[in-house]
């Protein structure tokens, strides 16, 4: 008989009217890569949540290393070796990776002796393969090294079964490799994994065994090896789905509508982040924007929709210049909509209710409001059919939105930005986090834009989901665009390279 | 069962002010004097006697609007503790408009000089809002400090370039009797001021649940990146929420000099500006609620002075009872309602019960 | 009554109960005399200075005439004119409004009881049922300059004064005419702090007008004449004191003290009341009522025949034939 490092018998867990568990069961062999599998919502965070103590189950039975186990708390589940890493990581940004580390490490006395700990982990970091000066602040680090030093958070606490809830999620393409890599590192060396994910490609590259979950309960446990990723689809979303490309309609594009010339910018630690950047999109057309994380795409995006001043360089639409014009001007006579990559902290306000956050874009025109009044009997109807268009799950509308999942979130900002009919799109990996389900409906959403004549500026590092919907692709390095492709030309050799730096005439 | 609870949960202020009573109790015990007379005395003469209430509602006035001066930036986000500054300039400037303009009627002069007094008040507290929008100052520090030296521009006012000739206390000459505000309850000093301030309070609970503007504030208040995002001016926003807070905190200076001071004195408040951050977190930022918190804390402030001066007590225990009354609110709402957490135990507890219940059949 | 009792049994009232029980029963006075006098002061009872002198006179009349007084201590001004409307309402037949401030109070409450006395300290406007009871700055000011001008070497004397309030610009005014009247060239500065309990500004101002050739320094505040004092004794220049005989605190500064004995006056007043004779008037003690308003000690610095000198000052300016500022 194998030894589980981790068993869960009929665990279940209750939120108000909601069982996000409906009795669990789950055995993780110990020494393996164990992946949990389900869409948004499936409440694949909320087993995890349990795991690491953070919340408590409403009925069944855990067991660790063939023990039975009460996790009363994240510090109590630390010291029985179980370490957890968050899909938004813990980390203070103006501390250094060593800081990070030690802060709140049991055992320290009043003398901290940072120099020791940063010796240990940079012994750590070598052993694992990776390459982390502990004493570099966090804010200088691009996200796939965070992550890592939240791995090594988890190491340096001597955590034998590690958590990770998907953690590919917030990884540019070229990072994921080195990030898979690690995990069997990891497991390598004795260390349990446990990694939530939605995106199976990943399960069939790394793990050994998956439990698939969807609404709450599990539907499956198997070993990788004996199971289809066509199946793992199946289980996970309880239907068939195309993971093929769209058929896209072959519609002409239309007259130029977005014209940008020579933009460039400036970021919030005062580096220059957009460099004499130019592009032109048509009605009709959607023009992707590839590269990894931190190329500029976010000043990029900003730079559009008016949230930051270009410091050189100037944008009109449909002919008229529109650098000068304020945000509210761009999304109320221009017609911009803007889908942030950021849902928490900028496309949504989480504690407010749903039906306000519908309302967050025009509540200052018809029909949400007149001469400056709410209607908030008008808002509710059209919450409510958008709520339907766009199958978005909640219990209400007056529901806080921080309650709804990442898929159902990214649905409602959809609805907003798309109903309001607007002339531009500025959409920022709308994908991020989000199950096949859930990025079906988006896709779907941006390429009905399409047709409706709207130009889309659609910026993402999964160069997969651009390759599906876009026109056009342009490639970003180190603030420009080194190329801009048709999606027939753009190989992966030649998008690496762009990506990389290595610039080429325009060919399309 | 779950609606009892939460309003229970709602009602948690008024619970914190029985428990710091009950506490209070002791001190008053201590000091050699009968907790229940010294209380029912605390009530009937905040509330019950026509005096004492009169002597209530002229404490409401200042109170109250100092509250809605502290809600209304703290629904966006801002820490306005500078009403007592802001009080000060409003009284300063009304005086101003009171005794330096030229002789004019009455239904045109006092307008004027409440109007003055807003003005007054509402730039004091731009200045925080200014700093705070464009350059980035912490308003907290900024509006603690300004306090001061609003305090200190009075005080130099009135005692010298416009204190009265021989007078024996640092004070301006009194203003015209016609800038008088109306009396509400005959043969005391409760004035129109309390009046004002709930017909702002209504106005301003419509304004921030019914209006774009008080849409706008709540979103800054909650996530302010996303408030950019929906292309919410925050900056102007930042310094219009200030300039308005300033303006009613200047209005409860006005206030108190048109009805009952009528003229500028040295320190005329003690400390109703911070009274009000205590009203608005008693009022849970709700200006509809903020009335009844001010009502009440001027009540118990009236009323322990009636206290002191009816059973004997020493000054210090008073000031210990109302500093206990603000811990414990204070205290109370770091409680919140936790809707599942009461639910499970509810359902526990029947599930309890049926156990119970089922057992006991089966003896 | 039963308080005594219990005492008497040996029975310490040691539990709370017992103790709010005792208290809750009428502290009725043994004597039967049903006139009562309140008292409200701006600040605490315990300031060492003019609150604590309020009260103290309050108390010592109360004890000695066998009457009942109440007071509040720590009034702050919004709250003054109900606290004396309170007391008048409460039966206190003589109401105390202890400071210059409670002069708008009383004007504005007195009309509303008339068989109530009200009497404003330092008020300015007395009338029907309001007494005012205050000292005459001038008279001791002069006196005080008067000393000052027979001893000073430069010719040069300073004043400082916290705000100008009427009272103190007259002690100044009579310390400057003092000064000047024994010495025709001399000259008196004067200085404003604008703060009564700042003791570094109130060394800064000393130390100033001794900079400006001052060899007398003549400070009003409350707490920060401690400072001026201080900057004196250190410039090794002469001292006025006030209140009381400072010259027990600062041996080798102070040559004289304008002393105002705030007990003493009280004592006197409310002794007026009880006795039916208050009157609507000023009762402005002066010179001739020398319990309140008088000299304190020589300094080793005065001769004998400037001592004489004064004397006979003082007695021209009770017998009116002088005037002081």
């Amino acid at each position: 008989m194998k030894t589980f490092a981790l068993q869960l018998d009929r665990v279940s867990k209750v939120f108000g009217d909601f069982r996000a568990l409906n009795n669990i069961d789950l055995r993780v062999v110990a020494g393996s890569i164990h992946a949990i599998l389900g869409e948004n919502g499936a409440g694949k965070t909320t087993l995890m949540n349990i795991l690491y103590g953070l919340y408590q189950p409403d009925g069944g039975s855990i067991t660790l290393n063939g023990q039975p186990a009460v996790i009363p708390s994240p510090s109590a589940a630390m010291e029985m070796g179980i370490g957890m890493i968050h899909q938004h990581f813990m980390l203070v940004d103006t501390l250094t990776v060593v800081e990070n580390v030690v802060l709140g490490l049991p055992g320290q006395g009043l003398q901290l002796s940072l120099a020791e700990h940063a010796a240990r982990l940079t012994e750590l970091s070598q052993t694992y393969g990776f390459d982390i000066d502990p004493h570099v602040e966090i804010w200088k680090l691009p996200i796939g090294m965070r992550q890592r030093v939240e791995i090594l958070k988890v190491l340096y606490r001597q955590a034998n079964i590690i958590i990770l809830d998907e953690p590919t999620s917030v990884l540019a393409p070229n990072e994921v490799a080195s990030f898979l890599e690690g995990l069997k590192r990891l497991r390598d060396a004795g260390k349990t994994v446990i990694f939530i994910t939605h995106k199976l490609d990943e399960v069939a590259e790394v793990a050994d065994r998956i439990t698939v979950m969807r609404l709450g309960q599990v539907t499956a446990e198997t070993e990788v090896a004996s199971i289809t990723t066509r199946d793992m689809a199946r289980m996970m979303v309880g239907r068939d789905v195309v993971l093929t490309a769209f058929e896209k309609p072959d519609t002409p594009p239309g007259p130029l509508r977005v014209v940008a010339r020579n933009l460039s910018a400036i970021d919030n630690r005062g580096i220059q982040a957009l460099k004499d950047v130019s592009f032109e999109i048509r009605s009709g057309e959607i023009l992707g924007v590839a590269g990894v994380d931190g190329n500029g795409q976010a000043e990029l995006a900003e730079v559009l929709t008016g949230m930051r001043a270009p410091s050189a360089g100037s944008l009109a639409v449909d002919g008229e210049d529109i650098t000068a014009l304020s945000v509210y001007d761009r999304r109320h006579r221009i017609g911009l909509s803007y889908v942030p990559e950021d849902r928490h902290h900028t496309g949504l306000v989480l504690d407010f209710s749903v039906m306000k956050n519908a309302m967050l874009r025009d509540f200052r025109v018809a029909p949400f409001s007149k001469n400056g009044v709410l209607d908030m009997r008008r808002a509710r109807e059209v919450t409510d059919a958008w709520v339907k268009q766009f199958d978005v799950r909640l219990r209400s509308v007056d529901q806080a939105v921080r309650f709804l999942s990442g898929g159902n979130q990214q649905k409602l900002i959809f609805a907003r930005e798309v109903e309001c009919r607007p002339r531009v799109m500025v959409v920022m990996q709308p994908c991020k986090g989000l199950d096949v389900g859930a990025i079906e409906v988006l896709q779907r959403a941006i390429l009905s834009e399409r047709q409706r004549g709207t130009a889309i500026l659609y910026i993402s590092t999964e160069l997969e989901h651009i390759l599906n919907v876009c026109d056009r692709v342009a490639v970003m390095c180190a603030g420009r665009i080194t190329g801009i492709l048709r999606p027939q030309d753009a190989t992966d050799a030649r998008v690496g390279a762009l990506m990389g730096g290595i610039s080429e005439a325009e060919s399309a | 069962m779950l609606d009892i609870i939460r309003y229970v949960y709602m009602l948690r202020p008024v619970w914190a002010v029985l428990a710091a009573l009950f506490v209070g109790a002791g001190l008053i015990a201590v000091s050699g004097v009968n907790p229940l007379t010294a209380y029912s005395e605390l009530f009937s003469g905040a509330f019950l006697d026509y005096y004492g209430l009169a002597g209530t509602l002229v404490k409401t006035s200042p109170i109250l609007l100092a509250g809605l001066a502290v809600i209304l930036p703290l629904r966006a986000g801002l820490l306005n503790i500078g009403v007592e500054g802001q009080i000060y300039m409003g009284g300063l400037f009304s005086t101003f408009a009171a005794l330096l303009l030229p002789p004019m009627p009455a239904m045109i002069h006092l307008p004027i000089c409440i109007l003055f007094g807003a003005l007054g008040g509402g730039l004091w507290g731009l200045i925080p809002g200014y700093l705070k929008a464009l350059h980035g100052l912490n308003e907290v520090i900024v509006t603690i400090l300004l306090n001061f030296i609003a305090i200190n521009i009075v005080s130099f006012v009135v005692g010298g370039p416009m204190m009265q000739e021989g007078a024996p206390y640092p004070y301006s000459d009194e203003i015209g009797e016609q800038l008088f505000l109306p009396i509400v309850l005959p043969g005391t000093d409760a004035h129109i001021g309390f009046l004002v301030g709930l017909v702002l309070a209504v106005a301003m609970y419509f304004l921030l649940r019914f209006t774009t503007t008080g849409f706008a504030l709540d979103t800054i208040g909650s996530n302010p990146q996303a408030a950019r995002y929906a292309g919410i001016p925050v900056r102007r926003y930042v310094m219009l929420s200030m300039f308005a807070a300033g303006a009613i905190g200047g209005l409860a200076g006005a206030l108190e000099i048109l009805g009952l001071k009528h003229r500028l004195y040295h320190l005329f408040s003690p400390g109703y500006g911070f009274d009000g951050i205590v009203v608005a977190f008693m009022a849970q930022l709700n200006p509809l609620f903020a009335p009844v918190a001010a009502f009440f804390l001027s009540g118990l402030k009236a009323g322990a002075l009636v206290m002191q001066r009816a059973v004997g007590l020493e000054s210090t225990v008073i000031e210990a009872i109302l500093g206990l009354v603000i811990i414990f609110v204070a205290a109370s709402l770091a409680f919140t309602y936790n809707r599942t957490f009461w639910k499970l135990l509810l359902e526990r507890r029947r599930q309890v019960e049926a156990d119970l219940g089922a057992s006991m059949g089966e003896k | 009554m039963l308080r005594t009792i219990l005492k008497g049994l040996g029975l310490k009232s040691t539990t709370l109960a017992m103790a709010a029980l005792a208290v809750t029963l009428p502290q009725a006075p043994v004597h039967a005399d049903d006139f009562k006098v309140a008292i409200v002061l701006p600040g605490v009872i315990t300031d060492n200075s003019f609150n604590q002198a309020g009260y103290e006179g309050v108390e010592r009349a109360a004890r000695e005439l066998g009457i009942e007084f109440a007071y509040s201590e720590k009034t702050a001004q919004p709250d003054q004119p109900e606290a004396l409307a309170d007391y008048a309402r409460r039966g206190y037949n003589l109401v105390i409004g202890h400071g210059g401030e409670f002069q708008d109070a009383v004007d504005r409450i007195a009309g509303r009881f008339p068989d109530t006395q009200f009497l404003a300290v330092n008020g300015t406007k007395a009338g029907g049922n309001i007494a005012i009871m205050s000292f005459d700055f001038p008279a001791l000011g002069y006196v005080m300059g008067y000393v000052s001008g027979k001893v000073s070497e430069t010719g040069k004397a300073g004043y400082v004064g916290a705000q100008k309030l009427k009272f103190y610009v007259e002690l100044g005014e009579g310390f400057a005419k003092g000064f000047t009247d024994a010495r025709p060239d001399g000259a008196v500065f004067t200085a404003w702090t604008n703060d009564w309990d700042d003791v570094a500004k109130g060394k800064e101002a000393a130390l100033n007008l001794i900079g400006q050739g001052a060899d007398v320094i003549f400070a009003s505040m409350d707490n920060a004449v401690v400072g001026s004092l201080q900057g004196v004794k250190e410039k090794g220049k002469m001292a006025i004191g006030i209140y009381y005989d400072a010259i027990a605190d600062w041996p080798d500064t102070v040559i004289q003290s304008a002393v105002f004995d705030m007990r003493s006056a009280m004592a006197d007043i409310i002794t007026t009341a009880k006795n039916g004779k208050l009157e609507g008037k000023a009762y402005i003690y002066g010179l001739d009522s020398s319990k309140a308003t008088r000299i304190g000690t020589y300094g080793p610095a005065v001769p004998q025949e400037v001592q004489q000198e004064v004397d006979e000052v003082i007695k021209k300016i009770i017998a009116g034939q002088l005037t002081t500022h």
